[in-house]
């Protein structure tokens, strides 16, 4: 299980990588975050983070009808979204190469 | 409350009625939560609209709100509150304004609906409001406690009620009760001195006026 210390910085970034492939709604996000390996999020962990890319015009929000209930709330990128969803990419990127480099670095001193 | 809150509102209220009664219980206490915090009434319907959506969801599931939405009802909405960027100054003061309004005209209205009152009541004419030093203080008492009493009731809207704490409270309640009472009858009693008085018509057209004034801020506001 991610610790979700560890999930924190990484979510939005995820979040804006799965609505790039295809417009969604919480529930499908969380669903596809936990196909993807991120372990079992809430709607209730995703919504805020939504309702924080959407307010700083990463995604924008359409509703559209639902089998069930007022219409549901659809994200899509928006065009700072995608520059954002760079962005994460390049600096994730980063991360990973300097985390493998130190993982790599204890390997060869362990043996 | 400007118009396209009111209509969001009464939406809101129609579709909350299919939910279930546990989980209307518990979106009660959320949005009771909201109410008292830092967003507009706009923003804290559309929050509860995206609220409704993923509880009917979860329903059409099988799903509790817990598992739906988390442990922590008051942490998803605090995550909420800080996902709205935090008011300007000038925002701040439009709104403290347009709450001032909005109550200015409240006591207005009721004063006025009092003095109409204590007219009929002894058969004489009403021309116009005159407000005592008493009146104005107890005014603001009342406003004061009012608001103390919403924002306490929404802050603690999560806190569980112990059992054994309820004769406490509801001596507490009693006696805080008295004391309010008592002040503002001896307030009343003892701060006699004429402060001001307006005509009728000056009265509605001042609480016509702060009305209108508080709308338009709400409406700029959204």
């Amino acid at each position: 299980m991610i610790p979700s210390q560890m999930l924190k910085g990484t979510l939005e970034g995820s979040i804006l990588a799965i609505i790039s492939v295809q417009d969604s709604y919480g529930y499908e996000i969380s669903r596809q975050l936990e196909k993807f390996g991120f372990g079992n999020i809430s709607e209730g962990t995703i919504y805020p983070l939504l309702l924080r890319l959407e307010k700083n015009g990463l995604i924008l929000a359409t509703y559209r009808e639902s089998g069930k209930g007022p219409k549901r709330k659809y994200y899509q990128l928006s065009d700072s979204g995608k520059n954002e969803l760079k962005q994460f990419f390049d600096s994730f990127e980063e991360l990973y190469k300097a985390v493998h480099q130190l993982l790599k670095y204890l390997g060869e001193d362990n043996q | 409350m400007n118009s396209k809150t009111k209509k969001l509102l009464h939406e809101n209220n129609e579709f909350e009625k299919n939910l279930n009664d546990m989980n209307k219980k518990s979106l009660t206490d959320i949005v009771v939560y909201l109410r008292g915090c830092n967003i507009s009434e706009y923003h804290q319907e559309e929050v509860r609209k995206d609220i409704m959506q993923m509880v009917a969801d979860g329903e059409a599931r099988n799903e509790n709100m817990k598992s739906v939405i988390g442990d922590d009802f008051k942490q998803f909405c605090d995550e909420i509150v800080n996902a709205f960027p935090p008011r300007s100054k000038k925002e701040k003061i439009l709104v403290a304004f347009s709450e001032a309004f909005s109550l200015s005209s409240l006591m207005l209205g009721i004063w006025l609906a009092g003095g109409i009152l204590e007219a009929v009541l002894k058969k004489t004419t009403f021309s116009a409001l005159f407000l005592t030093l008493g009146d104005v203080i107890n005014g603001l008492l009342i406003v004061t406690i009012a608001i103390g009493i919403v924002n306490f009731v929404c802050k603690t809207s999560f806190k569980p009620v112990k059992k054994s704490n309820r004769i406490k409270s509801f001596l507490v309640t009693w006696v805080v009760l008295f004391l309010i009472f008592a002040s503002i009858f001896l307030i009343s009693h003892f701060l006699t001195f004429n402060l001001v008085s307006i005509p009728t018509i000056g009265v509605v057209l001042l609480i016509v006026g702060l009305l209108a004034v508080s709308r338009f801020i709400d409406n700029v506001m959204i």
